[in-house]
């Protein structure tokens, strides 16, 4: 019997040029990726985190197109949603 | 990592070969996936009454829209458009159309050309309460008799019998990456097999304009198919131009994990699938070809549900994210789930769940699948969740103000 050991949280990046990634369990509590990569803890299911520092004024790329502007800088690993994109 | 998923249509066209697909041949050429005894509410005045009538007929199905009186013409034709539309529309098997006055009954049988059998009653006319409802009750009896004469049954048909209503609700991350996908995959299949598909709700296309560019080889559909989007653009920045977002996404897509509209649109637009877009339809317009069309209507899915009905689509593929009750009483709605917390409550109001497919247990060939078995099982008779509750509601847009 194989047994996985959950040290991530899942997630989903749609194209090689996203710049966020989907997270796709509902494991808040973890901080990070199941690839490695810190990320903020208790971004909910459904919800984006950066993938690589993003500046203010830059795109935010999902489906390998722009959905939206950075209004502030974003750090790597960050929650990007309404409070930092538009 | 979940982002390299193959998608094998040969396997999934030969699966769907593998179904088969019964329904009711209409005169028209049209297929039914039902055989419904209605009972029809021409106006506000009446739906109370047939709610009663119908209750005498456990095999009847109750249509009323508190459609009001005193309307200007567009909206007048609009309630015409929509009585038309359900006389004649493939689910429809017998039609008991109840008017407040006699004139209006007179009217509509002199003007309604239905194959069906129809039967019409004016409250006005019956010797009180009790007596109408006893007397819609009868009439009810005599369709159904002579639906029995005339022996309306399952035929075996092909997929091109498949006229889809798309649509999504709730949306949230799970519809955009998971069902509205697989929706899309499931709309281009039946394209290729001869059917046709409608998709509405005009607002969440705001953004994702450029599609068209690719997908509309008709000059004269594309400028309509933008035009719609632009009018409903506009309209959204006079009325809510701070709020924007406020709006739509709404504050439950937000919640959701969504964040601008472009993504939003980007979500929706998928269960569109990858062919061209045939026509631009106003509300309620039948479609004159197979093949993929937009139809113009507000974004409230009741409304655009309604919209699409009347278009003559006999069955319904609804992206459910958070909890949407949605559905249309005369055109089955399957309403997929890939929301794991959605699933959790929910699961009663729900016809497939793909949330298998978040889990890595399903890959995104499972999940057609899982769609299709679900799509034939509920063309060929099987109740759909919204059906098994009697759910949704028959909704016309408001055009101008009342006299």
């Amino acid at each position: 019997m194989q047994l996985e050991t959950r040290l991530g949280r899942r997630f989903l990046v749609l194209d090689p040029a996203d710049n966020v990634a989907t997270l796709i369990d509902e494991d808040a509590g973890l901080a990070c990726l199941s690839d490695g990569m810190a990320i903020a803890d208790k971004v909910p299911f459904g919800h984006k985190v950066s993938v690589r520092p993003i500046a203010v004024g830059e795109a935010i790329v999902k489906y390998g197109i722009k959905i939206g502007v950075a209004t502030h800088a974003i750090e790597q690993g960050e929650h990007v949603h309404v409070h930092n994109c538009e | 990592m979940y982002m390299s998923i193959t998608v094998s249509s040969t396997d999934l066209f030969d699966f769907a070969n593998s179904l088969e697909w019964r329904g009711y041949c209409r005169s028209d050429g049209r297929v039914g996936i039902r055989n419904h005894r209605i009972v029809l509410s021409t106006v506000a005045l009446t739906d109370r009454l047939a709610a009663a009538i119908a209750a005498t007929d456990k095999d009847s199905l109750c249509i009323a829209g508190a459609f009001s009186r005193g309307l200007q013409k567009s909206d007048e034709a609009m309630v015409e458009r929509f009585i038309r539309s359900v006389l004649t529309h493939p689910n429809v098997g017998a039609a008991l159309v109840l008017t407040h006055d006699r004139a209006s009954a007179e009217r509509l049988a002199r003007e309604i050309d239905a194959a069906i059998p129809i039967e019409y009653l004016a409250f006005m006319q019956c010797a009180g309460r009790a007596q109408a409802v006893a007397e819609g009750g009868e009439k009810l009896q005599m369709l159904a008799s002579q639906q029995n004469k005339l022996e309306q049954r399952r035929t075996k048909v092909g997929q091109s019998a498949i006229a889809l209503a798309l649509e999504c609700g709730g949306s949230d991350v799970s519809s955009s990456i998971c069902s509205n996908p697989v929706i899309g995959d499931i709309c281009d299949l039946t394209i290729s097999a001869g059917g046709l598909a409608v998709v509405s709700e005009t607002a969440e296309f705001i953004g994702a304009e450029t599609i068209f560019e690719d997908r509309c080889p008709d000059a004269a559909t594309r400028r309509a198919v933008l035009d719609f989007i632009g009018y409903r653009a506009r309209l959204m920045e006079q009325d809510n131009g701070k709020d924007y977002r406020g709006t739509n996404p709404t504050q439950e897509n937000i919640d959701g994990g969504l964040t601008t509209l472009i993504e939003k649109s980007m979500g929706a637009v998928s269960k569109t699938g990858t062919t061209d877009f045939v026509s631009a339809l106003e509300f309620g317009i039948p479609p004159c070809a197979p093949g993929l069309h937009f139809m113009d209507t507000p974004f409230f899915s009741p409304v655009s549900l309604t919209g699409m009905m009347m278009a003559g689509c006999n069955l319904g593929l609804f992206a459910m994210g958070v909890f949407n009750p949605s559905g249309n009483p005369l055109c089955p709605i399957i309403k997929i789930c890939g929301n794991p917390q959605t699933l959790r409550c929910w699961r009663d109001d729900i016809d497939v769940e793909l949330d298998g497919y978040f889990t890595g247990e399903i890959d995104r060939g499972g999940a057609q699948r899982a769609v299709l078995t679900r799509m034939n099982a509920v063309f060929n008779g099987a109740e759909t969740a919204s059906e098994k509750v009697g759910e949704g509601q028959f909704m016309l847009p408001r055009l101008k103000d009342a006299l």
